[in-house]
């Protein structure tokens, strides 16, 4: 499923493939994971543990830690991970039927 | 333990906690009068958010993202100061007296000592909270700004709510990306504006600032 990115990308190029929730990402080599995954078309990356309501990067400097994942197993920040081919990302509290992404 | 590349980490005069606009200039001013520092920080490349990535980025956004901006060159270049040891990707999270600063690079952790330490871990600017603010989709203008400097992504159709400089700044760099926001609500009010009216003699005094602006 297609989804319309929110974004303009200035210098599009695409390079290295990784899982996210089970689909495939596509994104430039070294990319910002965060990055990538809203030109992807995901905006929800994590469901907040006490309400279930979605969260998504804030502020993308590796403060608010809205933007909590997992990546091959670990919690880390997408905002401070760079994007690797074949890395293995997961949403946290992910609810069934979450987003679908666009590569 | 300590990290591989440092000789001797006991043996440093400053560490510096952040290389940003201050960091870089802390690390490099003390390095070029002979001490040895340690210059830790979180991103992979040097610059804070204000020069974000711009080793990389000044040559392929330099324009869109103005002189300002590119300017931060001048200051990353000067990290290969001999003396200088800038650590990337490392994340600072205890400070205790000696100073004993320890910090972590992916899942390792490092433990540096010097008897001076200067934080330069910058500022996020205070967010508004208000219904909705935690909807994916919902950002700073900080973090809407990081994504044209590092990631070349430019919001569509956008709307910016808020005040201060930095708002417009973030309006006027998607203008010149050709994605102008749909809206800029600016939260200042009426008696705010007349209460700062005040500060305008001592604000024109420093006018190259307001000309910036």
């Amino acid at each position: 499923m297609k989804i319309d990115s929110r974004f303009l990308e200035l210098t599009p190029s695409k390079g290295v493939e990784f899982d996210f929730d089970g689909q495939t990402v596509c994104a430039p080599d070294g990319a910002n994971l965060a990055a990538a995954l809203l030109a992807a078309g995901v905006s929800s990356l994590r469901w907040n543990a006490v309400s279930g309501s979605p969260r998504g990067a804030y502020c993308l400097m590796g403060a608010c830690f809205e933007c909590l994942v997992k990546i091959d197993g670990v919690s880390v920040r997408a905002c401070q991970q760079t994007v690797k081919a074949g890395m293995l990302v997961t949403r946290l509290n992910h609810p069934q039927g979450g987003e679908h992404v666009s590569s | 333990m300590f990290p591989a590349d440092m000789p001797d980490d006991r043996d440093v005069d400053l560490i510096v906690v952040g290389a940003g606009p201050a960091g870089m200039a802390a690390a490099t001013v003390a390095a070029e009068a002979g001490a040895k520092v340690i210059l830790l920080d979180e991103q992979g490349l040097a610059g804070g958010q204000i020069y974000r990535d711009v080793e990389r980025v000044a040559e392929v956004r330099g324009d869109l993202l103005g002189p300002d901006y590119v300017a931060g060159r001048e200051l990353t270049k000067r990290l290969a100061t001999p003396g200088l040891t800038h650590i990337r990707n490392a994340a600072v999270w205890m400070v205790e007296l000696g100073y004993r600063v320890t910090y972590s690079v992916g899942q390792t952790s490092y433990l540096v000592q010097a008897p001076h330490l200067i934080l330069a871990s910058g500022a996020i600017e205070r967010p508004m909270p208000l219904p909705g603010w935690t909807l994916p989709g919902v950002m700073t203008a900080g973090a809407a700004q990081i994504l044209i400097k590092q990631s070349g992504l430019a919001l569509k159709r956008s709307v910016l709510v808020g005040s201060g400089p930095l708002l417009y700044l973030v309006a006027s760099q998607l203008t010149r990306a050709g994605t102008p926001p749909i809206a800029l609500l600016e939260t200042q009010t009426r008696s705010d504006f007349l209460v700062s009216l005040r500060h305008v003699v001592g604000a024109l005094r420093d006018w190259r600032y307001l000309v910036k602006g």
